[in-house]
């Protein structure tokens, strides 16, 4: 597993295939929290948003970056296609720590927040969900599951902006209302938010793993 | 081992591309498998290679490591050929010091030109395909699978293939090729299969000419000429002055003759005993004179050898057979 981070890892960092949605991520950080002086948790909701929104772009291009002929090599080199895909989640989760620790520190800095390490737990938890629901949406719409890269894109699109929208679908529209004056001292529920995230997660690559062994 | 039976694959409605196929690797054998474009020859090499599953019949069996060598090699990897065969080597379970270590050593035997530190993409496709080559072969394979494994390379790195196909079957791997020439693959397969719409047949073996032995007259161009002692399939190595005899396995000739022209020897005679020779390169070949010696004659891919004095090259002796069959 391992040198299957490694690899791929290696090969994002050579492909320059996150640039884009980093850049992406902190053009919408910046718009939607610069000079906000409104309470801290308000901002962090949309610091998730943001998460969500690139997690779900940097994964699709994370495992989109080899070639299906370059996977079918590492997947033989790798004796089972589960440990490339777990690899693939592995660097996206690296890099969405990287957005979640800017997301939590942004708004501090270029804001008028009073700050408080609830705030900032509770900040954390919320954007660590968005980036386990993206990361599992960005496998999704990712060509393992969606051949045709247009339709990959709408797909993502959609997705997004249904998970944020969708009032009965947990966990990222009832934890986002609650972050913007819903229910803000629930702090109880967050935890059932990130175990609702890390479902979806798990649940999002078992499905991307099941139709990607059929395509294949 | 790997066995397959009754293995059929079907990508979308539609036609399927593999219908009832049955299949089975054994250490020791080389298969090849024949068929136009399009047949379902990548699709059976995927199959067995684990990487595509069969929508009906069944898989079963480990084979233990598998080398995959696909039709194509990736065009858009930044990685250099050194990097990317550390990472893949690790893959495999190797250390990092010696992913590197056969990296180094598959890439100098494949003769890499452009350098291991060159990114792959830009590398020319022959030089891609030896990478895709030595990544398969980082770990010594028990099941090798080779698609079209000749597009692209070189004629040098031809012999050395045909050499790594050869080796990996006598220290007990199966070997699988595909390819849609039928006379390259008679000279190395031991079994043939030819595959129509996704239908598989075995079909007879070539005449073989590996019980016959082949005759080489080398002379050395350099004083640091390659030692040719211990070549696969040698039969006798005799030395006078700066010639060298060798009596060889027929189906080594090739590899021998490559071995030798790469490493400062310079090709006087060739004669192989089975002389198949097609009747249309007879017309062709001219008058001259006969380099090997005693033995006289030639035969059997002629066009092969072009840089032979005398026998070996086309532009030889009248009757290239030279009562030598």
């Amino acid at each position: 597993m391992k040198a299957l981070y490694r690899y791929t890892l290696s090969t994002v960092l050579h492909s320059q295939r996150y640039v884009a949605p980093m850049v992406f991520f902190l053009a919408l950080l910046a718009i939607l929290t610069s000079s906000d002086s409104g309470p801290l948790l308000g901002v962090y909701a949309a610091a998730a948003v943001s998460v969500l929104a690139c997690a779900t772009w940097l994964t699709a291009a994370v495992v989109n970056i080899e070639e299906p002929v370059g996977r079918t090599i590492v997947v033989v080199n790798a004796g089972n296609s589960r440990g490339p895909l777990a690899a693939a989640v592995a660097v996206s989760a690296t890099f969405c720590v990287g957005m979640v620790v800017i997301g939590l520190s942004y708004p501090v800095v270029s804001g008028s927040h009073t700050v408080s390490a609830r705030s900032v737990l509770l900040g954390a938890a919320a954007q660590l969900t968005c980036a386990a629901v993206g990361i599992g949406l960005g496998m999704l719409c990712s060509r393992l599951v969606i051949g045709r890269p247009g339709a990959s894109v709408l797909v993502g699109l959609a997705l997004v902006l249904g998970v944020i929208l969708a009032k009965p679908l947990p966990p990222v529209y009832p934890m986002l209302h609650a972050m913007t004056g819903g229910h803000p001292s629930a702090g109880i529920g967050f935890v059932g938010y990130a175990a609702a995230g890390l479902l979806f997660l798990a649940a999002a690559g078992a499905a991307t793993q099941y139709i990607a062994v059929r395509l294949d | 081992m790997l066995t397959l039976q009754s293995v059929s694959k079907r990508y979308r409605p539609g036609r399927p591309v593999l219908v009832d196929v049955d299949f089975a690797t054994a250490p020791g054998m080389v298969q090849a498998v024949t068929g136009g474009n399009g047949s379902g020859k990548s699709t059976l090499l995927r199959v067995l290679a684990g990487v595509s599953r069969p929508t009906s019949g069944t898989r079963t069996g480990d084979p233990g490591v598998i080398g995959y060598v696909p039709d194509r090699f990736p065009t858009n990897t930044r990685l250099s050929a050194e990097a990317y065969l550390a990472h893949m080597g690790r893959i495999k379970g190797l250390s990092t010091a010696r992913s590197a270590e056969r990296a180094t050593e598959l890439l100098t035997r494949l003769d890499l030109v452009g350098g291991p530190k060159t990114p792959i993409r830009e590398l020319s496709k022959g030089n891609a395909q030896k990478v895709a080559l030595a990544q398969a072969l980082l770990m010594p394979p028990r099941l090798l699978i080779l698609d079209e494994p000749w597009s692209g390379l070189d004629a040098s790195a031809h012999g050395v293939l045909a050499q790594i196909i050869v080796d990996t079957a006598r220290a007990g791997g199966a070997v699988v090729f595909t390819d849609h020439r039928e006379a390259v693959t008679g000279g190395l397969a031991t079994e043939v299969y030819r595959i129509e719409a996704g239908r598989l047949s075995r079909q007879a073996l070539p005449a073989r000419v590996h019980d016959t032995a082949s005759e080489v007259l080398l002379r050395a161009t350099r004083p640091q000429a390659t030692d040719l002692r211990g070549l696969a399939g040698m039969r006798s190595l005799e030395a006078t002055g700066d010639l060298v005899r060798v009596r060889v396995d027929r189906d080594r000739c090739d590899a021998l003759l490559l071995t030798a022209l790469q490493g400062g020897w310079t090709v006087d005679g060739v004669r192989h005993n089975d002389a198949a020779v097609p009747p249309n390169l007879l017309g062709g070949v001219a008058a001259g004179a006969n380099g090997l010696g005693g033995v006289s004659g030639v035969s059997g891919g002629v066009g092969g050898v072009g840089s032979g004095n005398g026998v070996g090259s086309v532009g030889g002796p009248a009757n290239p057979i030279g009562g030598q069959r």
